[in-house]
């Protein structure tokens, strides 16, 4: 999902880092073989590009697509 | 085969106590139901005693809580079952693994030519939020709710007879459910919550025999 050359466009970083600085203060998230993450830890990974911040860029690309294709409002009228 | 089930809980760290706290809803379903449950809790989730045990007891069903990946998941912090090591005890077995990625490789792989093997889990990070006011005291906290009760409805639903297939819908139902739910009570967390739970409804599959039963 990300590059194929495996490397992470700037513009991307910042769209999701704006995202993930709009998550409460109260919420850790638990993702892949890390720890729980703040939200100031989640930005460290996606600044860095390393495992963490690509799985957590990856997520939100993934959910953006699913709203822009129409696939996330159609999955919950399903219901 | 006997119509028992292996469940791990390893607790070492906020996600793995969390994801163990929670099996307490698996575990009083099976009670409901008369299926004996063999746990391997923290030190007991071990790759040694996971082997022991299921080559024991042969148990139908395994539920694995876990850190994980493509083609391993852990118990208490060390490996438990890897892909090319131990991976053929899984075989003809109903699994369910809430593990990152584990159904990316070790879930097809150990699923390939077999009749009666089904594996249920993530080809991606499993997520959830927690509330850090709760770290303490995770069965109050109902964002994590929200996600693990989700994701129990995948070995729940087989316990009460569900085929794979049916529980496996039932479980991404649920995720879906919880996701109109958290849009419906707007507030600063929703989209959040909304798009983590998303993650988990397209990253939950099923490899092998949808219609097998417990």
């Amino acid at each position: 999902m990300i590059e194929k050359n495996n490397e992470i466009n700037e513009e991307l970083k910042e769209v999701v880092i704006m995202r993930i600085d709009a998550i409460p203060s109260n919420l850790k998230l638990s993702i892949g073989n890390d720890k729980t993450l703040t939200k100031e830890e989640m930005i460290v990974h996606v600044e860095k590009g390393d495992e963490t911040g690509k799985q957590i860029i990856n997520s939100h690309l993934s959910f953006m697509k699913a709203i822009a294709r129409g696939e996330f409002t159609k999955a919950l009228a399903s219901v | 085969m006997r119509r028992e089930i292996l469940i791990t809980l390893p607790r070492y760290d906020d996600v793995t106590e969390y994801l163990s706290q929670f099996s307490q809803q698996i575990e009083d379903s099976a009670g409901e139901k008369g299926i004996k449950i063999k746990k391997l809790k923290d030190k007991e989730a071990k790759q040694k005693e996971f082997e022991e045990v299921i080559n024991k007891l042969d148990c139908r069903m395994i539920v694995f809580n876990g850190h994980g990946s493509a083609e391993e998941i852990k118990g208490q912090k060390e490996i438990i079952v890897k892909l090319g090591v131990n991976d053929d005890l899984l075989r003809e077995r109903i699994v369910y693994a809430r593990s990152c990625h584990a159904a990316s490789k070790l879930g097809k792989e150990c699923t390939k030519n077999t009749k009666e093997g089904c594996f249920i889990g993530y080809d991606r990070p499993f997520q959830f939020y927690v509330d850090i006011q709760w770290l303490g005291n995770p069965l109050k906290d109902n964002i994590a709710r929200l996600f693990l009760q989700s994701s129990n409805l995948v070995p729940v639903s087989i316990i009460k007879g569900n085929s794979t297939s049916d529980a496996n819908e039932n479980s991404k139902r649920n995720i879906l459910k919880n996701i109109n739910k958290v849009l419906r009570d707007l507030n600063a967390e929703s989209f959040k919550i909304a798009e983590a739970l998303w993650n988990n409804y397209e990253g939950q599959v099923l490899h092998g025999n949808p219609d097998v039963k417990l």
